[in-house]
């Protein structure tokens, strides 16, 4: 008499085991990158936050200096995150910049306009080193020679890595570079 | 107690294959959910980078509108049909303007020079230099120009002084090799006043 077949077999149950092992590699990459991910996204926008403040910063609160800021750096860690960041500025030579002359008639009675001034009106390159200083503000024009230029390049450069890895490789594989400008207004 | 046993014969190998197929479509849409979310970043990053850029713009019209100030005003004047060379002042005061004879040749000659182009070396070119070169290709694609210098507002006050409010528009582009975009675009806007008064 036999005993009838009652639950798994070993041999199921060994099959099952290995089928389960097989899956559980790939699963666990899966897990793993997923996390990493995310880990590092956050990161990344820490770090960009970081750099939008520290632009706005740049841009509307600091006095124009850019002789100050040019090659400052400095480390620092933001939530998760650690960051090394760099500023470049570099001041733009002027350009003869584009304006025009209108040709003189006397005033128009209220105000106006009574003539046709498209034929009247003249495209010129106005040289600023030449302009009149009194038809500028007090603030005046600059110099090119004392390298006083009013108009300055800033490059941001922010590279991060998420706090705890230590490999300083890290800070070099994805920098934010933001650039901008600023005008001594 | 529970299924009979011919029923549990043979159920561990498709119930290991189940779980397996379960958390196989877990784990695929969190990946499909993190690459649209990383997607979303980088498109709000290089977004971010081309307000800057236009923000660079709103600078270099704010700078020559305070080097060129007085261009500037006639050239809002003109564009709004009033008469450049009338000085207000006592009783010449601008009462009325003629919309027939409003012209924006000035103003479009004003605007002409205020693109990242036209400093020089080209912007591009400043982006690739330096210590910290920009490590994405594409630089060429970083750009600014201001859009638009509009005059919406023109009076006179009680002082004798005539006020301009001028809306100026720039546009900043900016580009990332990672994002799937060719590029993207930001416009940021300000407002100025401008008076003339004689004193």
């Amino acid at each position: 008499m036999t005993r009838p077949a009652i639950g798994m077999s070993f041999i199921e149950v060994m099959i099952a085991c290995l089928i389960l092992a097989l899956a559980i590699i790939p699963i666990a990459d899966f897990l793993g990158f997923v996390t990493r991910g995310t880990k590092e996204d956050k990161c990344e926008t820490e770090a960009m936050q970081f750099a939008c403040d520290l632009m706005d910063f740049i841009l509307m609160k600091m006095p124009y200096d850019p002789g100050a800021l040019n090659g400052s750096s400095s480390t620092l860690i933001r939530g998760s995150t650690d960051i090394r960041y760099f500023i470049e500025a570099t001041p733009i030579p002027w350009n003869p910049v584009k304006s025009y002359d209108i040709k003189y008639h006397d005033p128009c009675g209220g105000g106006a306009e009574q003539h046709d001034l498209n034929a009247d009106i003249f495209p010129i390159d106005e040289r600023l080193e030449t302009l009149d200083k009194e038809m500028v503000d007090q603030a005046g024009i600059p110099n090119p020679s004392a390298n006083d230029f009013d108009l300055c390049d800033f490059k941001l450069v922010v590279e991060w890595k998420p706090t705890g890895v230590a490999d300083e490789n890290e800070f070099k594989r994805r920098p934010i570079v933001l650039y901008s400008r600023k005008a001594r207004l | 107690m529970g299924w009979p046993a011919r029923l549990r014969q043979g159920m561990a190998v498709p119930l290991v294959l189940l779980f397996c197929l379960v958390t196989f479509t877990f784990l695929f849409s969190m990946v499909s959910s993190r690459n649209r979310m990383r997607k979303q970043t980088l498109s709000t990053h290089t977004q971010k980078k081309a307000y800057y850029m236009a923000q660079g713009g709103i600078q270099q019209a704010l700078l020559k509108l305070r080097l060129l100030h007085r261009k500037a005003y006639d050239a809002g004047a003109i564009s709004r049909g009033v008469c450049p060379f009338l000085n207000p002042y006592e009783n010449n005061v601008v009462s009325n303007a003629n919309p027939d004879r409003a012209t924006r040749k000035a103003l479009d000659i004003f605007l002409s020079d205020l693109k990242s182009t036209s400093t020089s070396p080209d912007l591009s070119l400043r982006l690739t230099g330096g210590t910290y070169p920009i490590p994405n290709s594409g630089t060429t694609q970083w750009k600014y120009e201001v859009t638009e210098f509009n005059v919406d507002t023109y009076y006179m006050r009680s002082d004798g002084s005539v006020k301009e409010v001028a809306h100026i528009k720039a546009m900043g582009y900016a580009f990332d090799p990672r994002d799937l975009v060719p590029e993207r675009r930001e416009l940021v806007e300000k407002s100025v006043e401008l008076t003339r008064k004689i004193k």
